[in-house]
């Protein structure tokens, strides 16, 4: 089977997160998944969207998503300009150990929901988003900034049934 | 005395209040992806909190019509759990098992249920 592949150009801001739905889950419909893999592969993608909108650079140029389908796997792969605010990145980096750290990712996510029930409310950055990526989308998160300052998350799901 | 039915809605999401017996339940529907979800939702919520508490009667939160809900969502569901908890209001969650990603992401919200069944959190 040949590798299905999703490309968009996005603009940064909350019109892009509202925009990939609908063409993601069908994508995936399409490229054969099953209709739980692929509301859990939009909701990956819309998840990583809204990271880079909320964080992104505002006048960064534009959002690229990237939804591959290839027999083994499949990867979303959200890229943006790194914000002016270094202090997000480095809360992203230590977020992304974090999650890793544990062996099962929905003990992370379960862990995030308690801090955050027992936090004032606040507005803002709160990791539910990546821990849910890693627990209800089954991904693997993993991430690097390139010498333009052009940060790259990709979420890796491994296939149901797959030969590795 | 709980007040009368009542319909809120912000952006693609849909809260339909019915007061009534001893629960006033509210039922979920649509979408709630906004950018900042809480700003709508931590007060409409503690309100209604105020409102069960003034009637004598659980808060139900009805989830299982939802049809999407992202991250910064529970953020104000979980908080109204620990208010709940902490005033000593009855709350329960409801949710479709049949919808994995209900399924997958209520069950979590299950580590907040009491043991004098206060808080539960119930799939159906």
């Amino acid at each position: 089977m040949e590798p299905s592949a999703l490309e968009l150009e996005l603009p940064s801001d909350w019109s892009a997160v509202k925009a990939v739905w609908d063409p993601c889950r069908a994508m995936l419909r399409t490229a054969g998944l099953g209709e739980d893999e692929a509301y859990a592969l939009a909701m990956v993608s819309q998840e990583l969207l809204e990271n880079a909108v909320k964080y992104g650079a505002r006048d960064g140029g534009g959002i690229a998503l990237s939804l591959r389908v290839a027999p083994a796997d499949v990867v979303v792969e959200v890229r943006s300009r790194v914000g002016v605010d270094d202090e997000h990145l480095r809360t992203f980096d230590r977020t992304v150990q974090w999650i890793r750290g544990h062996q099962n990712p929905f003990e992370a996510y379960v862990e995030r929901l308690k801090q955050l029930s027992v936090r004032p409310y606040a507005v803002g950055q709160s990791g539910l988003g990546l821990a849910r990526i890693a627990y209800e989308g089954r991904c693997a998160l993993d991430f690097y900034v390139d010498a333009a300052s052009t940060l790259a998350v990709s979420a890796v799901y491994h296939r149901e049934g797959a030969v590795p | 005395m709980s007040g009368a039915p009542r319909r809120l809605v912000e952006g693609e999401l849909v809260l339909e209040v019915r007061p009534g017996g001893d629960q006033v339940r509210v039922v979920w529907t649509g979408k709630s992806a906004d950018r900042e979800p809480g700003r709508f939702l931590v007060p409409v919520l503690s309100s209604l909190l105020g409102e069960a508490r003034a009637a004598g009667a659980r808060l139900v939160l009805d989830f299982s019509g939802l049809d999407y809900m992202n991250s910064s969502t529970f953020t104000p569901v979980v908080k109204i759990l620990d208010e709940a908890r902490r005033g000593a209001v009855p709350i329960t969650l409801e949710y479709d098992q049949a919808k994995k990603w209900q399924a997958l992401s209520f069950s979590a919200l299950r580590t907040f249920e009491t043991p004098d069944g206060s808080v539960v959190v119930a799939g159906r």
